[in-house]
């Protein structure tokens, strides 16, 4: 077996519990979990491999639980359904071995949120859901189911201002929190707001099922006469909503102080998108067509865009800080662009919104410290830290707010003084990283005594 | 405009056109890589600019370039290879230095109305190729007055 990858290759950077713990729950809850370990797998085999052997592309066949084959390479990022032809090679995925390596992950996440100083209730609430899912993921899913059999009963009777409020803790504890992978929640929620628009109410248990009753509520409504018209106009009201919500989330995530709340932002979208795109094929499969904001095709793509936004951070987050850096700056030397418009194409678009512009934007001063030329390098820390103190007198402030970000520029400051011979700074620096890091662990260790005397 | 200028407003005009880029990029072909995203930007312009510029006025080379360009996102498949052949955002730059150094509203009309009129052809909903043509509208505008006109310094 492989060994484990760890948080950013175990590199310590003050603050990345919160954008960890979020970001890896958000990437392991898209779908059930041994799906997602699958295509955790899939995804990390794929990377590892070359996208070209030989000027021949590669090509992976993926066997379907249907029987069927998929096809998909990497270089650029290509899904099919029928064999691809021409000058390529067609590798079988093999079958997964019995690793565990989400887990894995998702225990040493959990474990650093643990012993760090987190204290909002929201990454409290995450990490207590993301030991749910480890330790006790039958009692996890129960608890969650239970909070939507709950609201079925105000969604039938209340008025739409009762139903706000415990709507609302709803998507936080199986949303936001991702008590429920997010697919099934999608359906659930679909389920919930098409009952309530059509006024017509599913009379057994669903819960445990919503797609199949998606499918049944989707078919029967659009084979009566009588309920196809309303059918309709709630699925198209549902489609207008979700995908002008959607889009606007992600812009608001990418134009985001930080990547903390980026990633609230896009789990938004990505939820949006999804409902989008699923009522849309149901639909379709069940002959129901309704007026959509888009045509399948952008339908698909912003859902498929924003998941692969989602689930490639996750990667990311397991890979040393600067294997993207070092990648950017090949692609700007490659394609004869900056390194901060490499930074911006490879993950703050909205097609692939991977980081917020303020995170690309070290990433892309961060590529240039880690070029040859000393030029460059100098060119790059100064970037780092004109951002660092951008509008303020004190040199010790930062453009960011966040513990992360924060941490990431010094480290990226620390390894650019290295590299010039700047030894003075790069004491200092690494002074400044270590006190930083006692500095929490004292408070975090402070914080767990209090936890500790108040069970007392 | 600089290079760098011309880059930014490229890029504002992918963000602005987001999933939409799907209208324009076959349906077959997933994932767009961001150099067709950027070419399809530069068809953007080059169609809003088509509304009110004379084309004419280019060297021959530049204006070839400019309706290959154009030819090419017209038909989608064919931006490809000329994203291997040519410089698109020299082609745009070519092309936004022709603009009068004041664009009267007029001007500006027809260069919205040019560009929905081509995205209408790819499909979009009226309402949707009216959102994108306007806002391209005003990036193109913006950024044309940040620089002080086509010709101005930055």
């Amino acid at each position: 077996m492989a060994e484990s990858r760890k948080l950013l290759g175990d590199v310590v950077i003050p603050g990345i519990e919160k954008v960890a713990i979020h970001r890896i729950m958000m990437g392991l809850r898209l779908y059930p979990f041994d799906i997602t370990e699958q295509s955790w797998f899939q995804t990390a085999l794929q990377a590892s491999y070359p996208g070209r052997v030989e000027d021949k592309l590669v090509w992976w066949r993926l066997k379907q639980p249907d029987g069927s084959f998929t096809y998909v390479n990497v270089d650029p990022g290509e899904y099919r359904k029928a064999a691809p032809e021409g000058n390529v090679i067609i590798m079988d995925m093999p079958e997964m071995p019995d690793a565990q390596e989400c887990r894995d992950i998702l225990k040493d996440v959990i474990h650093r949120a643990e012993q760090s100083l987190i204290t909002d209730r929201f990454y409290l609430d995450l990490t207590s859901a993301g030991k749910g899912l480890l330790e006790r993921p039958e009692e996890l899913a129960r608890q969650a189911l239970s909070r939507v059999e709950a609201i079925i009963p105000m969604m039938r009777s209340a008025e739409q201002e009762k139903v706000a409020g415990p709507l609302g803790d709803l998507y936080y504890h199986c949303h936001s929190c991702l008590e429920i992978d997010q697919a099934t929640f999608a359906e659930i929620v679909l389920l919930l707001q098409l009952q309530r628009m059509t006024n017509a109410w599913i009379q057994e248990r669903w819960v445990d099922e919503p797609g199949p009753f998606l499918n049944t509520f989707l078919g029967q409504l659009s084979s009566a006469a009588e309920t196809k018209d309303r059918l309709q106009s709630a699925c198209s009201q549902i489609a207008f909503v979700e995908y002008d919500r959607a889009r606007l989330a992600l812009k608001e995530g990418l134009e985001a102080g930080s990547l903390a709340s980026m990633s609230r932002k896009l789990a938004d979208a990505q939820l949006g998108f999804w409902m989008v795109n699923i009522l849309q094929l149901k639909a379709a499969n069940c002959g129901l067509s309704f007026k959509a904001p888009r045509p399948p095709v952008v339908l698909e793509e912003s859902s498929a865009c924003t998941v692969t936004g989602v689930g490639y951070f996750a990667n990311v987050l397991t890979e040393r800080p600067e294997s993207i850096p070092l990648h950017l700056r090949d692609k700007a030397s490659e394609e004869g662009i900056d390194e901060f418009q490499a930074a911006r194409r490879w993950g703050a678009t909205v097609t692939v919104p991977v980081v917020n512009r303020t995170f690309a934007n070290i990433l892309g001063a961060q590529a240039m410290t880690l070029a040859p030329e000393p030029e460059q390098v100098r060119a790059g820390l100064n970037r780092l830290l004109d951002g660092r103190s951008a509008g303020s007198d004190d040199s010790d402030a930062y453009f960011v707010d966040d513990d992360f970000e924060r941490g990431w520029i010094d480290q990226a400051l620390l390894s650019a003084y290295k590299k010039l011979g700047m030894e003075k700074e790069a004491y200092q620096m690494a002074t400044r990283i270590v006190g930083r890091l006692m500095v929490s662990k004292l408070l975090a260790d402070t914080k767990s005594t209090d936890k500790t005397d108040t069970k007392k | 405009m600089s290079q760098k200028q011309t880059n930014a407003l490229l890029e504002d005009i992918a963000d602005s056109l987001g999933h939409d880029v799907y209208y324009i990029y076959p349906d077959s072909l997933h994932s767009i890589p961001p150099e067709i995203v950027n070419g399809i930007a530069v068809g953007c312009v080059l169609e809003f600019l088509n509304g009110f510029v004379d084309f004419k006025s280019l060297g021959v080379k530049a204006r070839q370039a400019i309706g290959d360009v154009l030819k090419g996102w017209r038909s989608s498949r064919d931006l490809e290879p000329l994203i291997q052949t040519l410089n698109l955002q020299n082609v745009a730059s070519d092309a936004l230095a022709l603009a009068p150094p004041v664009v009267s509203a007029p001007q500006m009309d027809d260069g919205q109305m040019a560009l929905k009129q081509a995205l209408l052809e790819f499909g979009m909903d009226e309402s949707v190729a009216d959102e994108h043509s306007k806002a391209i509208r005003q990036l193109v505008e913006r950024s044309l007055m940040n620089t002080g006109g086509p010709h101005g310094r930055e």
